[in-house]
């Protein structure tokens, strides 16, 4: 309706009002929470060393000057700061005293804790950084393997040329491609801090393998083959917030099968007397079952994996349905052996349920594991796990038969 | 009696001459052509026109050459004897009648006594004839002016479908929209408004079609106008819109008469104003401002995803300055850690807060466009390139401004060319500036607090008795076919249901079944 002459005078008096108490509203707000981009500190990497008893905290940070095209400034992309206190919070706040901007965590790709740490006791990092607000959930979180979380920061690397990021994709790829390697994030470790049935957690290694020294200048990072690189390896097996062990690269596979991590991955197999093939892990599915048997617990793995033939050097033909169930049989036989050699190993040298076998026995019989509970250490130390392996080769590759083949007859 | 004599004319010639000049005080335009009319008898007569707004050639032909050349050679039409003049008191009423009926080829001849409607019978081109001893006038209507030619609408155009628009003539306009809808139903009704400026207002809709009480609140809401002057229909949209300061437009406007036609038949008003190419469209409703005739002229699929690109440019070319300054002074973690490095990095060095770095930046591109639209259209060439060197270049490589937000500014000024209605990124171009306001002070929040206040405000108007997010809120089902999407034409067998449900088929079922059957085995 059109609004009529008196009301029509009145409301815009009201509401006008109404506006510019608003708009004053909005000049005692004052912004708290705001932050320029030029006032923060992009913080991608963040070490956490242990020396003297105290934590020695380094963040790398984003040098923002440095990452255009057109900067040309002989300044490094990242600045690394450090400081030392009794607690995690104090340390990081006292970066401010050596850092130009704000640490700004939100942002953090890799955390990198020190050897000597995780075998000390990492319970009061995993807090903090579980707590703080700021901090995402999605980061990897690593252990220095024989050396400092701040040397690991310093290293200058090639095409992807922020460390932290570069550490952050390296791990991603490999624990998509390459079945040894696992990469943990955050949020999964605090899942599995609050897991109550004897599950404990493992974090992936990083290390360097070359002249650590000669990596930190700029002058690495020029050459095309540098005198050493950064490399995830082995799977540390934690047990009481301490760092119990390393596992080999062997046993690390079989974890991560085990688990059901696995994406893709390459499996080498025998073939006759001295031949061999290679087969590409195109998929791999592990089903894990408890059976209880006069109230002692067993498990039961079945991997069914998916592959295709990558390599072939054999006397045989490939190309007959003899063979390839011969191949399939090998490679669930080596299989199969790996993975019940690393649960023994992990059994006897840890006794460490990394692998989750506790919380499986709950969920199938709640009741049943109350009585298990006290002493699941010893009784997973002894517990039977049997593997299955199924095994399907799918494709043989783009040739048939291998190039130097001769037919026998 | 002094009164109705001073609003009535005058019997004597004389007086009417005098009242004449004196009340147009001498004004040149006004031609006047005194005669001796013989017909039957001999009697004093004037002719009087405004230069300019009559057809001359008509004048000449019709009046001058009948009654003032013609008659006195003519016989006595009634007895056939020649015409002597005599001087003999004239009957007045047989007089009037021949002239109007037999001596006067004109279409239009009218019989008046009163001084006001002389005069604006005048005013509108008209031409008058006075007889001496008689107080009544015949106006013959001979206007004729100069005007434009029917062109192509700048504001609207197509690359396919009727390139005709609108002209300033009223006549025109409603020829253009009754070419189009040749029914007999449709009516066009001229409207008696207290304008005193005298411009001519039109209504026009679909009998049996048009709801009866929007006819009416239409006709009611335009009898209230009382103003002195009414140059563009936009004066008549703001007094005849119920909200006083949304700034959503509650009226639609078009320049075409196919979009006309299309409105009419849908069952709403169109209102036509003398002397402006624009026709209002009422009632109408939020997602009308989406639509563009071309939805209909090409084929329905991309109609649909060109339709579905408005919306979303709707909303970048209001949200997306305040999301980047929500995003980049509070929620920094929002974005990928490569893409906020790089915004990051071209922040570096820039001196002031992202909400001062937009807001200049918007005012800037707000005044070039307004310098491109009121200058010579010589120079707007140099303004285009003034203004690109200035903003996209100089400032960025002189560190005011981030590369970043120069693509944010241009993003939103590209996206709010692409809505249809110009009425509407007029809108969108007010609120962006709110919604920064709101996003500097309280961040993503404050967007959300914002589009919620947008909605409630949205849901709250009405067009003429019709709720303007109608088809949304409320939601209809049954319109669906026609909102987000336009679906095949041989689909919407009704017509959308917004304005009428009165007489609501379209076309009848049988293409539907056709396309519809399954095919042969």
């Amino acid at each position: 309706m059109m609004p009529s002459s008196k009301g029509g005078r009145e409301m815009p008096n009201r509401k006008s009002v109404l506006l510019l108490c608003l708009a004053g509203l909005l000049l005692t707000t004052g912004c708290w929470d705001r932050r320029e981009l030029n006032t923060i500190g992009i913080v991608v990497g963040l070490g956490i060393d242990l020396k003297d008893g105290l934590f020695d905290v380094s963040v790398q940070m984003i040098n923002p000057n440095q990452q255009t095209s057109t900067s040309v400034d002989s300044q490094t992309k990242v600045a690394l700061y450090k400081q030392k206190s009794s607690t995690v919070k104090e340390a990081m706040r006292k970066i401010s005293a050596i850092s130009p901007r704000i640490n700004y965590l939100s942002h953090l790709r890799i955390f990198i804790l020190g050897e000597e740490l995780a075998k000390e006791d990492i319970e009061e990092v995993l807090d903090y950084l579980s707590r703080d607000h700021e901090v995402r959930s999605d980061f990897y979180i690593v252990i220095a393997k024989g050396l400092q979380a701040s040397d690991l920061l310093s290293i200058l690397t090639q095409i992807d040329t922020i460390p932290a990021i570069r550490m952050y994709n390296m791990l991603n790829l490999s624990a998509k491609m390459w079945a040894p390697t696992l990469g943990i994030r955050m949020i999964e470790l605090i899942k599995e801090q609050g897991n109550h049935y004897g599950k404990t957690s493992v974090l992936s290694g990083i290390g360097v393998r070359g002249d650590l020294e000669k990596i930190k200048t700029k002058l690495s990072d020029e050459l095309i083959d540098p005198p050493g690189r950064i490399y995830y390896g082995g799977i540390a097996v934690m047990k009481d917030h301490k760092l119990a062990g390393w596992l080999s690269d062997t046993d690390s596979e079989s974890y991560v099968y085990l688990v059901d991590k696995v994406k893709y991955s390459v499996l080498q197999v025998p073939c006759g007397e001295d031949g061999k093939a290679v087969l590409e892990v195109m998929g791999s599915r592990t089903k894990r079952t408890v059976s209880l048997s006069n109230g002692k617990p067993s498990i039961k793995a079945v991997i069914s994996m998916k592959a295709d033939v990558s390599e072939f050097i054999c006397e045989k033909s490939l190309l007959s349905a003899e063979m390839i169930d011969e191949l399939e049989n090998s490679a669930s036989d080596k299989l199969k052996r790996q993975l019940e050699k690393t649960v023994k190993h992990v059994q006897h040298k840890y006794q460490a349920d990394i692998f989750g076998f506790g919380e499986l026995i709950y969920r199938k019989y709640p009741k049943e594991w109350k009585r298990l509970e006290p002493d699941w250490e010893q009784l997973f130390k002894d517990l039977p796990v049997e593997v299955e392996v199924k095994v399907k080769i799918n494709h043989l590759g783009t040739v048939n038969e291998q190039l130097y083949y001769e037919e026998s007859d | 009696m002094a009164s109705s004599q001073e609003k009535a004319l005058s019997s004597s010639l004389k007086h009417n001459m005098q009242w004449v000049s004196e009340v147009l005080g001498g004004s040149e335009d006004l031609s006047i052509r005194q005669f001796r009319l013989r017909v039957v008898t001999s009697v004093e007569a004037a002719v009087l026109f405004i230069d300019g707004l009559v057809n001359t050639d008509l004048v000449q032909e019709s009046i001058i050459s009948s009654l003032i050349a013609g008659p006195s050679r003519l016989e006595n039409l009634e007895t056939g004897v020649p015409v002597i003049p005599k001087l003999i008191k004239p009957d007045y009423s047989k007089l009037l009648q021949l002239l109007k009926e037999d001596l006067l080829p004109v279409g239009a001849v009218e019989l008046l006594t009163e001084k006001t409607i002389f005069l604006e019978k005048l005013m509108s081109g008209n031409v008058l004839i006075l007889l001496d001893g008689h107080s009544g006038a015949l106006a013959a209507e001979l206007n004729g002016w100069k005007e434009r030619t029917l062109s192509e609408p700048d504001s609207e155009t197509v690359v396919r479908g009727p390139r005709e628009g609108f002209t300033e003539n009223i006549r025109t306009n409603t020829a253009l929209v009754r070419r189009r809808i040749k029914s007999p139903n449709l009516r066009i009704l001229q409207q008696n408004l207290k304008i005193k400026s005298g411009t001519k207002v039109s209504i026009a809709y679909l009998e049996g079609t048009a709801l009866s009480h929007v006819i009416k609140e239409v006709e009611h809401r335009l009898s209230l106008i009382d103003i002195d002057i009414l140059l563009e229909s936009n004066q008549l949209e703001e007094l005849i819109q119920e909200e006083g300061y949304s700034p959503f437009p509650t009226v639609n406007h078009t320049e075409r008469p196919d979009v006309a036609a299309s409105a009419i038949q849908e069952g709403r008003i169109a209102i036509f104003v003398d002397g402006t190419p624009i026709v209002l469209l009422v009632p109408s409703v939020f997602i009308q401002l989406f639509q563009s005739a071309e939805d209909y002229y090409q084929s329905w699929d991309i109609g649909s995803l060109i339709r579905l690109l408005r919306y979303a440019s709707f909303f970048i070319a209001m949200l997306l300055p305040s999301i980047y300054i929500a995003i980049t002074t509070f929620h920094q973690e929002m974005l990928p850690t490569i893409l906020l490095i790089s915004i990051a990095s071209q922040r570096e060095g820039v001196p002031f807060p992202a909400f001062i770095e937009a807001l200049a930046m918007e005012i800037t591109f707000e005044i070039l466009r307004e310098a491109g639209i009121r200058m010579p259209k010589t120079i707007g060439q140099t303004v285009s390139i003034v203004g690109t060197l200035v903003i996209g270049q100089a400032a960025v490589e002189a560190g005011i401004v981030s590369a970043a937000m120069v693509i944010v500014v241009s993003l939103t000024a590209i996206s709010s060319f692409v809505l249809p209605s110009f009425n509407l990124s007029i809108t969108v171009r007010m609120l962006r500036f709110i919604f920064m306001a709101l996003a500097a002070s309280f961040g993503i929040i404050g967007i959300a607090v914002g589009i919620i206040a947008l909605c409630l405000h949205l849901c709250s108007l009405k067009s003429f008795t019709i709720p303007y997010m109608t088809t949304l809120a409320p939601y209809e089902r049954s319109n669906q076919k026609d909102t987000l999407v336009r679906l095949p034409t041989w689909m919407m067998l009704t017509r959308p249901s917004l304005f009428t449900r009165r007489n609501p088929i379209r076309q009848s079922q049988v293409l539907k079944d056709i396309k519809m059957k399954p095919p042969r085995k």
